[in-house]
């Protein structure tokens, strides 16, 4: 098993916006993988080891939903959301965490978050 | 392995939305399986302790069968067999026309020692004078007019056309090997049309 996981910046947004953000996982043909007992983080942060900026998680359930039998995993800021966060880019990271002990943890995604600072309030 | 990624931004007609897929390197999507290590000794059960929840049921001793236990975290547990309550028994009817035949109706055999926990026997006809008077028995053959070392495990008359028996058995422990039957005193009252005959047993 590999830890490489690709590069992915997600798509800007402005302050005060909803955002979706779905990871269908498959394998080579399209299938589904099965991703019974693994859980989801999605954290931003301005550099590894700063506070955290943003952090969604499926368990508990705050803002990532893990449909395990169609592998799919889908992140979703709400609009009062969005308007908190404070920053205008940095690095995000979304990884899965199974339920073995200890638990097998795979990267899918790392990049940069952007936020565009609203100006109508 | 691959992710097909999509965004949303705000589900207005401006939306921005994009589809982006993105080649990963093969990785275990068993997250779910039971690990190896839940298992820690030989003869070990993984059994489910509730939703999505397993856990080790370790091995009993020789002899021991699994059986389901509510109680238990497991929800099963390891019984002697011997412990196991069985049962003997079904519906004699039309015991009158059985009765000429000849008194004796054969129960069973004992493969293995056993004992008798509850002897049951109900008539179709509960009013007072439709009884039936007989006993349960067991002896060495089943050929007319033999019944060597006949015992009587216990006198079976009924009441209003029923007998429960649940101790003060006459000899509850049976040998291996016996033939065990009923044996009527007399003609069943004509009104007995159906006789359940249950018994319960142990092994030794």
């Amino acid at each position: 098993m590999s830890t490489r996981a690709p590069i992915y910046d997600p798509e800007p947004f402005m302050q005060g916006d909803t955002w979706t953000l779905t990871v269908d996982v498959q394998d080579n043909n399209g299938a589904a993988k099965d991703l019974t007992g693994y859980t989801a983080k999605y954290e931003v942060r301005e550099r590894p080891g700063s506070p955290s900026l943003l952090t969604l998680t499926s368990t508990p359930a705050a803002g990532i939903t893990i449909t395990a039998a169609t592998g799919r995993v889908a992140l979703a800021i709400t609009s009062t959301q969005s308007a908190a966060l404070n920053f205008k880019k940095a690095k995000c990271h979304l990884k899965l965490s199974s339920s073995a002990t200890p638990p097998v943890v795979q990267t899918l995604f790392h990049g940069e978050q952007e936020i565009y600072s609203r100006i109508a309030q | 392995m691959k992710l097909v990624i999509s965004e949303t931004v705000n589900d207005i007609p401006v939306v921005t939305e994009k589809e982006t897929t993105l080649v990963i390197s093969d990785f275990d999507t068993s997250g779910g399986a039971v690990p190896l290590s839940t298992i820690t000794a030989k003869g070990g059960l993984i059994v489910g302790t509730g939703a999505g929840a397993v856990a080790q049921l370790p091995v009993g001793t020789n002899g021991q069968v699994p059986v389901a236990a509510t109680g238990e975290t497991t929800g099963i547990k390891w019984q002697t067999l011997s412990t196991l309550t069985k049962e003997w028994g079904g519906t004699i009817s039309n015991p009158q026309a059985i009765y000429a035949q000849r008194p004796q109706m054969f129960v069973a055999k004992t493969i293995a020692a056993v004992t008798i926990s509850s002897i049951l026997v109900d008539c179709n006809d509960p009013t007072p004078t439709a009884e039936i008077a007989g006993d349960l028995k067991f002896a060495d053959d089943m050929s007319d007019g033999v019944f060597a070392n006949a015992t009587v495990i216990a006198t079976c008359d009924t009441t209003n056309g029923t007998k429960l028996i649940t101790s003060g058995f006459n000899d509850a422990t049976i040998p291996a090997g016996k033939y065990v039957y009923f044996l009527f005193d007399s003609s069943p009252h004509a009104d007995v049309k159906d006789i359940l005959l249950q018994v319960l047993y142990t092994f030794d």
